[in-house]
C-alpha cells in the first residue's frame, strides 16, 4: 500500500513520440478496420496530416508500459504484481498525429483505502494530462488501479 | 454511417462476438501495448496470483470496446471514452462486444451522442463496461 501523505505527487515529465510502426501496429492487434489506422494516403484523403492515435493508443505511453513509472509505485509499496486494473478514462482534446511528442506528468489524484472480501486494498488513481509539442492539452488519461495488499 | 442528425437514443450500435481469445492474442497485444506484465503472458504467474492462469489485459478488453465506438465517429470525433474492468477475461473467452446510445444532445453550437458499451464473456458475464462520448469537430 501506499503512504497517503504520497497523494498529489506527480512522477516524471516523461516524453513519447507517437510513431507510426507503433500506430500501425496497435491497430493490427485490436484489429481495427479503419484504413487511416494504417495507410498515410487514407489518412489525408480523410483530412489528416499523418496516421491518427486510435482511441486507447495512449496505453502504450502509460503506466503499464513506463517501467521508470512502475519502479517509482514499486519504490511506494505498489509492485507490479499487487496491481489491478479497475478503471481507464480518457478525454480527447486535440487530435494526436503520428509524428507529436506528447509530454506528461502522472500524478496521483487519489489514494482510498477500502475493504474488500478478501481484506483491505487501496484504489490509487494516477492522472496525467499529456500535452503536445505546441503545449496543447492533448489527452486527459485517468487510470483508477486496485492496490492488493498481499 | 450514420449522421449525428439520424442517431437516437436506444439505437444499438453494431456489435460483433470475437472469436476464443488466446495466450497468444495476448503475447501479441503486450508487444503492440508495451505492457509486459507476465500476469497476461505466463500462467505460471497468473497461478501464483490466484487467478487460476493468465487474464487479459484490461487494456486489450477496452481496446475491443473501441471497435464499437468507432461507431459514432472516426479519429478527432470522440471526447471521451471511460471503461470499468468488472471481471478477468481469460483464454478461450468470447467476448460478446456491444453498445447502444444514451443521449443525443446540443450544447454550445455542438451536436454530442453518448452511448454505453459492453463486453459479455459466453457465460453471461460482464467483462467490462463503458462509456463513450462523441462530437463532430465544429
Amino acid at each position: 500500500m501506499i503512504d497517503p501523505a504520497h497523494l498529489g505527487r506527480s512522477f516524471g515529465p516523461y516524453t513519447v513520440t507517437v510513431e507510426r510502426a507503433q500506430i500501425r501496429r496497435f491497430a493490427e492487434t485490436l484489429a481495427l478496420p479503419e484504413r487511416v489506422y494504417y495507410d498515410e494516403a487514407a489518412a489525408r484523403a480523410a483530412g489528416l496530416p499523418d496516421l491518427p492515435a486510435p482511441p486507447t493508443l495512449a496505453t502504450c505511453y502509460g503506466l503499464w508500459a513506463n517501467s521508470a513509472l512502475l519502479a517509482e509505485l514499486e519504490a511506494l509499496g505498489a509492485p507490479l504484481l499487487r496491481l489491478l486494473h479497475g478503471e481507464q478514462n480518457y478525454v480527447y482534446h486535440a487530435p494526436v498525429i503520428a509524428g507529436d511528442t506528447l509530454t506528461g506528468a502522472p500524478a496521483i489524484a487519489a489514494l482510498v483505502r477500502k475493504e474488500g472480501r478478501r481484506g483491505p486494498f487501496q484504489v490509487l488513481t494516477l492522472e496525467t494530462r499529456w500535452r503536445n509539442q505546441r503545449g496543447e492539452l492533448a489527452i486527459t488519461d485517468t487510470l483508477v488501479v486496485v492496490v492488493l495488499d498481499t | 454511417m450514420p449522421t449525428f442528425n439520424t442517431y437516437r437514443v436506444g439505437d444499438e450500435l453494431p456489435g460483433f462476438e470475437t472469436e476464443p481469445l488466446t495466450l497468444e492474442w495476448f503475447s501479441r497485444y503486450a508487444i503492440a501495448s508495451g505492457d509486459h506484465n507476465p500476469l497476461h503472458t505466463d500462467p505460471a504467474v497468473g497461478q501464483a496470483a490466484g487467478h487460476g492462469g493468465v487474464i487479459a489485459h484490461g487494456m486489450l478488453v477496452m481496446g475491443l470496446l473501441g471497435r464499437v465506438a468507432a461507431y459514432l465517429g472516426g479519429p478527432g470525433a470522440l471526447r471521451e471514452f471511460r471503461t470499468r474492468f468488472q471481471a478477468p477475461t481469460r483464454p478461450g473467452d468470447r467476448l460478446r462486444c456491444g453498445g447502444r446510445i444514451t443521449a443525443v444532445y446540443e450544447r454550445e453550437g455542438r451536436r454530442f451522442v453518448e452511448a454505453e458499451l459492453w463486453a459479455i464473456g459466453q457465460d453471461g458475464v460482464a467483462r467490462a463496461s463503458g462509456v463513450v462520448v462523441a462530437s463532430l469537430l465544429p
